[in-house]
Formats: C-alpha cells, structure tokens, sequence
C-alpha cells in the first residue's frame, strides 16, 4: 500500500470483490420476491390452414397454419428491481400424427407463433424500438423505476407472428392442438427463469396459461385459386 | 528482511536493501497479476508493503539532469506514504467500500431502483479512490525517523547488538 | 521479473507462484467444464441480436445437461453451425420431436426472421448436438474488456506504452 500504484490495484481488487458480493445478493433478492402470474384467457379466435410459400425465402410450398388468439394475462408481479425484460411468448403445441394415438400427452410439436418482449422502465433505453415510440416508452414510465403494470396483458384476436409449419409440410386438420403461455424473466444480474408448472418457494406456479384443444382446419381452398 | 534493514549501518551497505526491496516491489506486481488472473479470489496480504520505503536522499550517484528528473517524477507518481499512512488506507479501504457496497445493496432493494444502486456503488468507490490514491499529506504525518549516517554515538550499538542477535 | 535472477531460490518460487495461478485458473475453468458438461461454459455476446436481453460484452453461464426436461422451444441456447466453429447464441422457437434428433429452429429476439438462412447449406434445422450448452446464468459487462482489445488493437499498444510508462517510472 506505499506507493500510489499499489494502491490503486489493491481499491480496485477490494472493490471488483464487493461488486460481485453485492451482484450475488441482487441476484438472490429475486429469490424472496413473491411471484403469482396468472393467465386469465388464452383461447383461440380464429384458425386458418393455407399452403403457400410462409418466409419470402422458403424454397418450397408448404402448408402452414394461421392461429389468431385472445390473451389477457396479468403477469406484473415478475417485475422486480432485477428484472431487465420479460419475454413472453405463445406456443402451438400438438402430438405428432402418428404416435397421437399411442402417447396422447405427449407433446412432440411446439412452435412459437407470438412473442414479445416487455422491458422494464431499467432497460427502455435498449428496446429495439423507432425513436418515437422508444420515447412514448420511455415517458409511460417517467419516475418510475419499475413499472409493473406492464405485466397486464389483453390482446382481443391477435395476429400470430409467426406461421407455424412442420417438417412434413403438412398442417391441414392437425388434431389436439393447445395453445399454451410462457414467459422468460432475464435480469440484470444471475439466473433466468421461466413458467413453472409447480410453485418453488415464493415463485407460485403459472396459473392457467393453457388453452382447450382444437383442431387445425382443413386447407383452405381459395389461396390456391389466388395463386393460381 | 525486516532485520535486514535494521541492521543498514552506511551508505555502503544500502546495496543490498536495494536489491531487497526491489524483489519486495515484484512479489507486489506478482499478486496483481495474480489478481487479475483469478480476480477477486487472491487477495494480497498488505505485510508484504510495509517495508520501509527508500528514503535515502543523498545523491552521489545522480550525475545528469535528465536523471534528477526522472527521479521527481517518479517521486510524483509513485506517491509514498508513511506505515500508519498504509494501515489507514487499508482501513478506509475496506470500511468505505463495504459500507458503500451495503448502502448501494439496501437503497436499491428498497426503492426497487438498480440504476441507483449501481450509480451509489460506482460513485461511492470513485470517492474512496479519490481519498485513497494521492499521498495526501495526512497519510505522511508518521515519518519513519532514521539513524544518522555514519554513526550517532549513543544510538547505533543498541539497534546493532539487536540486529546482530535477531539474525544470528 | 528480472530482479529475481539475483536469487535463484525466489526467481523459482516466483515462476510456482504464476504457474499455480495459471493452472489453477484453468482447472477451475475445465472442472465447471466437466460440471456443466459444456464444451465453454462460460460465453462472452459477441452480438446484438438477442438484444435487449443480452448486450454485447455480457457474460452468460451455460448449462449442457438435460437432468429435469429435453431442451425445449424457449430456452436460450448457444450453438454451433455444422462445419463452422462459430457459436451463436439466440432461442429455440421450434420444435419438432422428441430425443436427440428432435428438429430444433432458433431465432435471435432482436432478429426478424428465424435462423434458417444462418445454418449451414441443406441444414434446415439443429439437433441436440449441435447445441453446447442452454443459458441459465447472466452476469452483465464483465466480458467487454475482450470485445475492447479484440476490436481496437490500438488498446493493446496504449496498454503496453502504461505497462512500459509503469516500469520505467518505478525505482528499481
């Protein structure tokens, strides 16, 4: 500690080791944090089968299956002072064709058809957003270091984002579909954490977030006469 | 290597203190790269540093300029300071930054708010540095009193015969 | 370093001293290695397509074993293209089957379309093997020094002239 270079290296060591103390407490605070998310409605709206190129660069014709969804979901207590973004998303999930009678439990298909990604007030600064609605966002949270009413969710016949497809090319009349929600808490600092199906501790499981079953229709005729 | 340098006698024999606290100052930048190799887990013991510091501040062997400024500079930036200096700072070190570190932890749980607790930890550590770092002159108010050179009658045979006994 | 030619005895425990630090260093890095059953358990974001999840520079901790449950649509997983050595973090948005050849589709958050046109030619989808590892712990920024001194050379130079600067201004 004599000289001013010693100096500096034994504050920074001392202070690199109190930043990971305090990271390590910040990241276990989450863990005495009460979570109850709970999914009021996911139900399908409409279901739309059509066979057509889904992505601008598939090389091949496909069938793939438009789920349009209402959700309303109240998913505000997983905002803590440690959460960075929630990020939610809404599966199709169903068992394949051929083992559907053998396992019907069993969920082998599962693809995403809608997402998004909900900062918090901590990291508006980073959505990938226009400067316009970055700073809407931005102001909805003015003086607020969280803002936990981000977590109500409530999409009346919401467009999927993405076109689910499969493998095989077919998705006509696929049967024991559900929809299904999730979620994916990233913090600012330690362990990612998703939906659970039991409760850990303070972290109550996700209440209701799966929808009924249903069937894909069958393809529908008139975009093959549009393509035509 | 403590009783080494008790045992300095001239100007002759501060040779081989030289070349002591010259292998003390390694084992230092060891430990530091030590420390950033496995960072926050090696942690230095201070004892190392208390040597005395090189006070000698006769100067037969500066000939040139260039060399006496080299020499201010590198009394500039090496910043000494005295041992109750160093057992303050560590003190003040340890204390300020784990105080800083509790105070950035319990603000920031409880007003839900990590950029403040952040911007508390990064400033209270950029004041601890500050108070830290510089040879403020409150660090230099125990200077280490030396023996004459060349000999005080009275003094020097009673630090001699203890010398003599420690390493023999 | 030179000093201790002075002294053989402490020139010799100063080269123990570094190569226990070193190997110590690396068999903490090849035991979590055997813990997590990952090939790099430990990964620096080296892009901004998972944005705003994960920075640049951000430090991810990996997990490669399957104990509870398959890797499944959701999960955040790096992995590497057939034939290239480049690994990509980003998450799984499809999944077709079950086991080990089950048909796994990612996409970056921050990406519009999925990662189809970053596979390899032919490869239309990944398989569990292909995967090294699923994200499961994040610790911000501690990583970016390597992106800094990978990406600005000249940072290595600037050190080097302190490094030099430091040498030059301690007594010997």
């Amino acid at each position: 500690m004599y000289s001013s270079l010693v100096r500096i290296q034994n504050t920074f060591g001392f202070f690199t080791t109190v930043a990971f103390v305090v990271a390590a407490f910040i990241a276990a605070s989450d863990f005495i944090t009460p979570r109850a998310p709970v999914v009021n409605t996911l139900k399908t709206t409409n279901l739309q089968v059509v066979r057509g190129r889904p992505h601008y660069y598939s090389s091949k014709k496909e069938e793939y299956a438009i789920i349009k969804f209402t959700l309303d979901a109240d998913l505000s207590s997983l905002f803590t002072w440690n959460t960075k973004q929630l990020f939610v998303y809404v599966t199709a999930e169903w068992p394949s064709s051929s083992s559907s009678s053998a396992s019907q439990n069993a969920t082998t298909n599962q693809a995403v058809i809608w997402d998004t990604i909900i900062t918090a007030p901590s990291s508006d600064h980073l959505a990938n957003l226009g400067p316009a609605s970055l700073k809407k966002l931005k102001k909805s949270a003015a003086g607020k270091s969280i803002d936990p009413s981000r977590g109500k969710l409530s999409l009346k016949n919401q467009r999927p984002k993405y076109q689910i497809t499969h493998p095989s090319g077919k998705m006509a009349s696929t049967e024991d579909v559900t929809l299904r929600l999730h979620y994916n808490v990233q913090p600012w600092v330690g362990i990612l954490s998703w939906n659970q199906n039991v409760d850990y501790g303070r972290w109550k499981k996700l209440a209701g977030g799966l929808s009924k079953k249903f069937a894909l229709p069958a393809l529908k005729k008139q975009d093959e006469k549009k393509k035509a | 290597m403590w009783a080494a340098a008790k045992r300095v006698r001239s100007y002759d024999s501060l040779v081989p203190r030289r070349r002591c606290l010259r292998t003390v100052r390694t084992s230092a930048a060891w430990t530091a790269l030590s420390k950033a190799t496995l960072g926050w887990t090696v942690h230095q013991s201070s004892r190392i540093d208390r040597e005395p510091p090189f006070v000698f501040t006769g100067q037969p062997a500066h000939t040139t300029m260039a060399d006496q400024i080299l020499d201010q500079i590198r009394d500039v930036v090496e910043g000494q300071i005295d041992f109750e200096g160093q057992k303050l700072v560590e003190l003040i070190v340890n204390v300020a930054l784990t105080v800083v570190g509790a105070v950035a932890f319990l603000v920031g749980y409880f007003l839900q708010d990590i950029k403040l607790a952040v911007w508390i930890g990064l400033g209270g550590t950029a004041l601890t540095f500050v108070a830290v770092v510089p040879p403020w002159p409150f660090y230099n108010q125990h200077p280490v009193k030396w023996l004459p050179i060349g000999g005080g009658a009275q003094a020097q045979p009673i630090n001699l015969v203890i010398g003599e006994k420690t390493s023999g | 370093m030179l000093s201790g030619l002075g002294n053989p005895r402490q020139a010799a425990a100063q080269l123990m001293n570094f190569g226990l630090i070193l190997s110590t260093a690396f068999m903490m890095w090849k035991g979590l290695s055997v813990i997590t059953d990952s090939p790099s358990p430990i990964v620096v974001v080296l892009s901004g397509s998972m944005e705003p999840a994960f920075q640049r520079g951000d430090l991810l901790l990996l997990w490669n074993r399957n104990v509870l449950s398959e890797t499944s649509v959701g999960e955040v997983v790096v992995y590497n293209v057939k034939d290239k050595d480049i690994p990509i973090v980003h998450r799984v948005v499809r999944k077709f089957g079950t086991g080990p050849d089950a048909k796994l589709l990612t996409k970056g958050d921050n990406n519009l379309s999925d990662d189809t046109e970053l596979y390899a030619r032919g490869q239309d989808y990944l398989v569990r093997k292909d995967i090294i590892g699923s994200v499961v712990g994040y610790l911000p920024f501690v990583g970016y020094v390597t992106i800094l001194l990978s990406e600005h050379p000249w940072l290595k130079t600037v050190m080097l002239g302190i490094m030099g600067l430091v040498v030059v201004l301690q007594r010997e």
